[in-house]
């Protein structure tokens, strides 16, 4: 009976990202539900149940939306992909991961990418088991993924929210690192994971976060993006106008400025708009960006060919340097970051064009650097390890030439090494390689003496995390 | 084939042709699924690509399905009691305790009471709740010291050898002092395997420290001198016969020219010695006009002096001087046995060279052999037969030496360009060949 290591429990994996929520069953190779994390939210008076119950403007909202019947004000949230990519007055994006602020507004701080807005935690998860795989919690137990730098504290609701809201019969809180490790089969590695929000560099030995080696930095795709953003429009003077707004628009040259009717659209948060121009010049980064295999050169990069690319408004121009130079920031920020020189004054203060302060600019590290540094705190006899099973993961990694430049880059770091780097070829591999190795270790016969069962959390409080979590 | 055309040739009359072609129509219609216009476009006949497979897979209803059942279990590993549950084949669910227990493995971390702490194990450096959490959590991480170490948290920072060292000299301790249960080699060799030095550790890491900064040119250094051993360990076979060769034939030269006395050969060795250490070719030369004599020794020669042109044979070089110098001192007369005349044992000289020794010999008025045979008069005869034979060879490339330099300096008279290495060679060879000189020599090529 016992003939390979797995035997599945019908056990559910969550991996909430600062980009996006992975949701599925142990065992499978590919989330069913994946979903960005930022959510649209809407407060309305709450004057009369039955007339708000169709909608405001005639969307569809039975199952989706969560009705608190507070009688000042009622929360919608609008949680998926469609919901929250559709136009509606007044409706603010938030994530949760960001201090619930609207997306450019956010001050990083240390806690990046933790969850500080338990309420829409609870709607995320609420959609993602309700809405999208359709389950009952009170069958399934949970694996739920972590930050390998996340607080007790933080551990400790989480363990609540499965336990007390959604009453799961079992729960586990793993190590997104570890996962990712699992995902490509090693029980050490050193893992790489340079996300929407923030890069990071953890060692994991043997299952197991060596938390003094963990280097995280707050530069990732969504700093390429607001980088692109400013490129654009100090550099070329283009303006990105989102989809929502466009009307109409005919054909124009390359280069010309774009011909297009706008959309009269009322009352659209600066929340909403940030977040639609985000995504166009998401997608600009994915269609045109790449890094320089070599180390920087201009002549070099001027020497590559130009890629062409279309706005949704209908600009359109092949893009040279540019799209090398600014995914370059991830190997050396310091230099390539656009820094406007009035932060020079004052460093704390952050500057709107990055999201970063001119402090943390200077404190940052290139990917190379990170993996060197976060190796270099380790033991010694750890480093041939690590130098060996270095895995990279996150969706910002995706740019065509970022493996090779890391392997150019580090045996010049570190000659005497043998560097050996491993990354999914596959793009929802990358993606979502934390709740892969999530649904391995879930599926697994062994690690069924591991979980947090009801009973245990009912005996003992939520404290068992920090005692069986490790 | 139409129909028209199949009743001319059977010469049938016009039937009625409406109806024959539908019914030609309908069962044109019927093959392969397709439309007739295709069917008529291609000749009637059926293509191969479009003829649609007529399998069609059938359930196998001989074979009963397998009922499964979910069952739930529980796992023996556990502490609590979860029930989970799992699809298990009918067949197979059986209520036996979970296969996956078993792997369960837990190491046994040695456990310690308090009056065995305060009788064995107390430490100037360690108190007592450090040392109960460090075993709590090699308890919890099975003894995987990077993670004990990550974890430790207690304000008094520990390094991974501080960790080690009390984890195991505890375990050691314990061992030794507690009744042993089982006999006395077990004990042994299970406090063996709990031995640790600390120092040697730290020592060992930082060495590995250093190894691992190494720059690239350090590096690249460590290849080539790798690659050059490999070579020589290769070749060691050919050079160590090289080396023989060398060896006999300076001692050789040492058995000509100082047969039996000790004392003189110390000139001639340190001469040699000198020229050995300075004159890469010179030990070719003087190897060459020592022996003229014994031609097999030649080829050796030619061979190894092209070899002694190396510059990293200067090693051995050096090694056979200090050889020579050794082997010459320690030089004794070959006894043999019985009574034998002295002068029996008179080195003899080639026939070849024989007539010229005994006419220079006449000029010197010195009989071909001694009158009175005595140790000092036989030892400076050989003496004397040997520098007759040096003198012969030294002719002969003196003579060797002019005919050549004669025939350069007329071809340069002549306006043809004259090899300046090799003229300076000469010059150099020829000085070396008269006074012996030390002159560094430059690389000769053949």
């Amino acid at each position: 009976m016992v003939t390979y290591g797995g035997d599945e429990v019908n056990a559910l994996v969550l991996d909430v990202g600062s980009t996006s929520t992975r949701a599925g069953y142990a065992g499978e190779d590919t989330p069913k539900a994946v979903f960005p994390t930022s959510y649209g939210y809407l407060e309305e008076p709450d004057t009369d149940y039955v007339a708000t119950k169709s909608g405001v403007d005639g969307d569809v909202t039975m199952g989706e939306q969560t009705e608190e019947n507070d009688v000042r004000v009622k929360k919608r949230y609008f949680i998926g992909d469609s919901m929250i990519n559709t136009w509606r007055p007044n409706m603010e994006i938030k994530n949760p991961m960001h201090e619930g602020l609207g997306l450019w507004d956010r001050l990083i701080k240390a806690n990046s990418s933790i969850v500080n807005d338990w309420d829409a935690m609870e709607q995320i998860w609420n959609t993602a088991f309700r809405t999208m795989l359709r389950i009952d919690p009170t069958e399934h137990p949970l694996l739920c993924t972590e930050p390998a730098w996340n607080t007790p504290e933080k551990r400790e609701k989480m363990v609540e929210l499965a336990f007390e809201k959604f009453e799961f019969p079992a729960f586990y809180l793993a190590k997104d690192a570890v996962m990712t490790a699992f995902s490509v089969g090693r029980a050490t590695a050193l893992v790489l994971d340079s996300g929407g929000s923030m890069t990071s560099a953890v060692p994991v030995y043997d299952g197991y976060v060596l938390k003094k080696g963990i280097l995280r930095q707050p530069i990732g795709g969504d700093l390429l993006t607001k980088q692109i953003l400013d490129q654009l429009k100090n550099d070329l003077n283009v303006q990105v106008t989102p989809q929502y707004k466009i009307a109409s628009k005919r054909p124009v040259e390359s280069g010309q400025p774009p011909q297009v009717e706008l959309r009269d659209r009322p009352n659209t948060t600066e929340s909403y708009n940030d977040y639609q121009t985000s995504r166009v010049i998401l997608e600009y980064k994915e269609s045109v960006c790449q890094v320089s295999e070599m180390a920087y050169d201009e002549g070099i990069i001027a020497s590559r060919p130009q890629k062409p690319f279309e706005f949704p408004d209908g600009y359109n121009n092949s893009f040279g340097m540019e799209r090398y130079k600014l995914p370059e920031i991830l190997y050396q920020p310091r230099d390539f970051i656009n820094v406007p020189p009035q932060a020079e004054t004052n460093p704390q203060a952050e500057i709107p064009s990055v999201g970063l302060s001119k402090q943390q600019i200077d404190s940052s590290l290139g990917m190379h650097q990170m993996v060197m540094n976060s190796i270099f705190s380790c033991d010694v006899d750890l480093r041939p390890l690590l130098f060996n099973n270095v895995v990279v993961t996150g969706g910002n990694t995706l740019f065509p030439g970022f493996n090779e430049r890391l392997n150019y880059e580090l045996p010049i770091m570190a000659p005497s090494s043998k560097i050996k780097i491993h990354a999914a070829g596959n793009q929802t591999e990358r993606k979502c390689s934390s709740w892969l190795g999530g649904s391995i270790l879930a599926s697994l016969g062994t690690f069924h003496q591991l979980w947090i069962s009801k009973k245990e959390y009912e005996e003992v409080g939520p404290s068992i995390v920090e005692a069986k979590c490790q | 084939m139409s129909g028209s055309d199949i009743r001319d040739i059977l010469q049938l009359g016009k039937t009625n042709e409406t109806t024959v072609r539908r019914f030609k129509q309908s069962t044109e219609k019927r093959p392969e699924g397709f439309s007739r216009e295709l069917y008529s476009l291609i000749g009637g006949a059926p293509p191969v690509a479009f003829v649609q497979p007529t399998y069609k897979a059938k359930y196998n209803v001989k074979k009963k399905a397998v009922p499964w059942v979910l069952q739930p279990f529980a796992n023996p590993a556990r502490a609590g009691d979860l029930i989970l549950q799992h699809w298990v084949k009918a067949s197979d669910a059986t209520n036996e305790d979970y296969g996956f227990a078993k792997f369960n493995k837990v190491i046994d971390v040695v456990e310690f009471t308090d009056e065995e702490y305060d009788r064995y194990l107390t430490d100037p450096e360690w108190t007592k709740e450090e040392t109960e959490y460090l075993f709590s959590l090699c308890r919890q991480y099975d003894l995987r010291f990077p993670i004990i170490e990550d974890r430790y948290d207690l304000p008094k920072p520990r390094t991974m050898e501080d960790l080690k060292d009390r984890y195991y000299s505890v375990s050691r301790k314990l061992f030794k002092e507690r009744p042993a249960l089982d006999n006395n080699t077990d004990r042994q060799t299970l406090i063996q395997q709990y031995s640790f030095d600390k120092s040697k550790e730290v020592e060992r890491k930082q060495a590995l420290i250093i190894l691992s900064n190494r720059t690239k040119e350090q590096m690249d250094e460590e290849e080539a001198l790798l690659v050059e051993a490999r070579r020589i360990e290769l070749n060691e076979a050919r050079l160590g016969k090289e080396r023989e060769g060398l060896l006999n034939m300076l001692q050789l030269e040492q058995l000509q020219q100082v047969p039996s006395t000790p004392g003189t050969p110390t000139t001639h060795s340190a001469l040699n010695g000198g020229s050995l250490g300075s004159t890469p070719g010179g030990i070719g030369i003087t190897g060459g006009t020592a022996s003229a004599a014994s031609g097999s020794d030649v080829k050796k020669k030619k061979k190894s002096v092209p070899e002694e042109a190396h510059s990293h044979k200067k090693g051995r070089r050096a090694s056979n001087a200090s050889i020579v110098e050794e082997i010459v001192p320690e030089k004794k007369e070959k006894l043999t046995p019985g009574v034998y005349v002295r002068s029996q044992k008179l080195p003899t000289v080639k026939p070849t060279m024989q007539q010229k020794v005994l006419k220079v010999m006449e000029e010197l008025a010195i009989g071909a052999r001694p009158v009175m045979p005595t140790a000092q008069v036989c030892h400076k005869f050989e003496q004397l037969q040997n520098s007759i034979l040096n003198m012969f060879e030294l002719k002969k490339v003196v003579d060797k030496m002019e005919m050549e330099h004669k025939m350069k300096t007329q071809r340069s008279r002549d306006g043809t360009p004259a090899v300046v290495n090799r003229d300076g060679a000469n010059r150099k060879r020829s000085s070396s060949t008269a006074g012996q000189s030390s002159a560094p020599r430059e690389k000769r090529r053949k």
